[in-house]
């Protein structure tokens, strides 16, 4: 548990400053980074409601081996992101599946915890994709990082885009799942995701 | 396009302010876009970084005092579209008034009009908030602030944000915060890892830029060979890649606020 020194991790006053002088205003994002934690932060912010979307597929598309995905009755996003994590790990008889934001801030997680923390394997991750992007060039992107250590299960890190967000969804021990097959477990994080977002905004737009 | 005249600026000194003007500016040449580096340190880092030791030469200092023009001054370099104006030679006792006269609008007021030619200008001011600080602020378009990922810059941050907004109220309405930069990170100190958890949870995505600069010997290095970065490996050393994206996020950034919307930052990965 990391300790709080002094006051210089304060920043409430100098981010409001910020927001001023930039003329933005604090956002929640997917993990909830700027709003105090609420059944309701792990949600997109809430949107004009789209039309209504073609219904998702409850199967994973292509191979990857994981069955069929169940969409629970989730009212709150937590619901939703505990059952997609624990598909994952049962598909992959997998130790432990957790989710985190782009800056490194749990969404949720199952199963034992990862034996990095999380904020290390980001910074871990964002060094090796900006290295390898740097040899590899465009067009080569990084999508997965594994973590090894000599009495631990590997782990890996991969990683989506939603709503122009990046999500981590790090894995460890069970079957290796490649990045390719990642490409359609996310598509169906991706749906799953899109389908709460539009159910809870008409549900909201429905109580104002 | 009109000239994004970038004051670089901390209140606390050895944050990183050189090595992110420097290396910021050759990532947006080598991007394509025209960039001076601009020094109103008269600490002379800049030049001390590229030049050998003992070697000066005129820069900002004797174009505001009128000993030389800037046409003279300008230092072109390799590096298509990457001009520098080193601070040139100030008597450690004129330092002071060297300061009081950048503080003045008629002194880098001229040296921008004439570098209107170029699509950015990277003012790298010296630390604290004084008449040099004040003067690129009260010219400058926008603000970009580099903080070292240690606890005591961490306090520094608010001094200066509160400088800037001073400035904007009274002196440059115009003035907009850029974004923060954390620099010199080191994953391996719990005090650098607190730093970056801190500014991640307070500060908005829009403010904070995905790029972080690591602590890494190779800008040792590279300040030892008196080169920027990206010239310590064949090609492209990574660090200067680690640029090119902030670079990018920048120039995506003022995409936005062209066109003004001030959505959330485009993802790093």
């Amino acid at each position: 548990m990391p300790v709080q020194h002094r006051a210089y991790f304060e920043l409430g006053v100098a981010a409001e400053l910020t927001r001023r002088l930039r003329g933005t205003q604090a956002a929640p994002t997917v993990a909830g980074r700027a709003a105090a934690p609420s059944p309701t932060a792990l949600a997109p912010e809430p949107q004009p409601a789209p039309p209504a979307p073609a219904p998702a597929p409850a199967a994973v598309a292509g191979s990857s081996g994981l069955g069929t995905f169940h969409t629970p009755e989730a009212r709150y996003a937590e619901e939703l992101w505990e059952a997609l994590l624990r598909w994952l790990k049962e598909g992959l008889d997998a130790e432990g599946v957790f989710a985190m934001d782009q800056h490194g801030f749990s969404i949720a997680g199952v199963g034992s915890e990862p034996f990095v923390p999380p904020e290390v394997m980001l910074a871990a991750f964002t060094s090796m994709t900006q290295l390898l992007d740097a040899y590899l060039g465009e067009g080569q992107p990084v999508r997965k990082v594994e973590f090894t250590a000599e009495d631990r299960s590997p782990m890996a890190l991969f990683h989506f885009s939603w709503t122009g967000q990046t999500i981590l969804v790090g894995v460890s021990g069970g079957r290796r799942l490649g990045a390719e097959e990642f490409a359609g477990v996310a598509a169906v994080m991706e749906r799953e995701l899109e389908a709460f977002s539009v159910k809870r905004n008409q549900a909201e737009g429905d109580v104002g | 396009m009109e000239t994004t005249r970038v004051a670089i600026c901390s209140h606390k000194g050895g944050v990183g302010k050189t090595t992110l003007a420097l290396n910021l500016g050759l990532a947006l040449a080598q991007l394509g876009h025209r960039t001076t580096v601009m020094e109103l340190d008269s600490q002379e880092s800049l030049a001390a970084s590229l030049l050998r030791p003992g070697r000066t030469m005129p820069g900002l200092h004797e174009v505001v005092t009128g000993s030389v023009t800037l046409g003279e001054a300008l230092v072109a370099t390799k590096v298509p579209g990457l001009s520098l104006l080193p601070a040139g030679h100030v008597d450690p006792l004129e330092a002071v008034g060297f300061q009081s006269l950048l503080a003045q609008p008629e002194g880098l007021g001229p040296v921008l009009e004439a570098l209107k030619g170029e699509r950015f200008v990277l003012m790298d001011c010296p630390s604290g908030v004084g008449g040099a600080t004040l003067g690129a602020l009260g010219v400058a378009t926008h603000t970009l602030i580099p903080i070292q990922a240690e606890p005591l810059s961490l306090r520094s941050v608010q001094l200066v944000l509160e400088t800037m907004a001073g400035v904007r109220d009274r002196r440059n309405p115009d003035l907009e915060l850029l974004g923060l930069v954390l620099m010199m990170f080191d994953r391996d100190a719990d005090a650098s890892m607190e730093v970056v958890r801190a500014a991640w949870r307070d500060f908005d995505p829009e403010v904070l830029f995905e790029t972080v600069v690591p602590r890494s010997p190779v800008y040792l290095d590279a300040s030892l060979h008196g080169v920027p970065v990206a010239f310590m490996a064949p090609g492209m050393h990574p660090e200067g890649r680690r640029f090119q994206m902030l670079a990018e996020e920048i120039l995506r950034r003022l995409a936005r606020e062209e066109v003004g919307h001030a959505g959330p930052a485009q993802s790093l990965l």
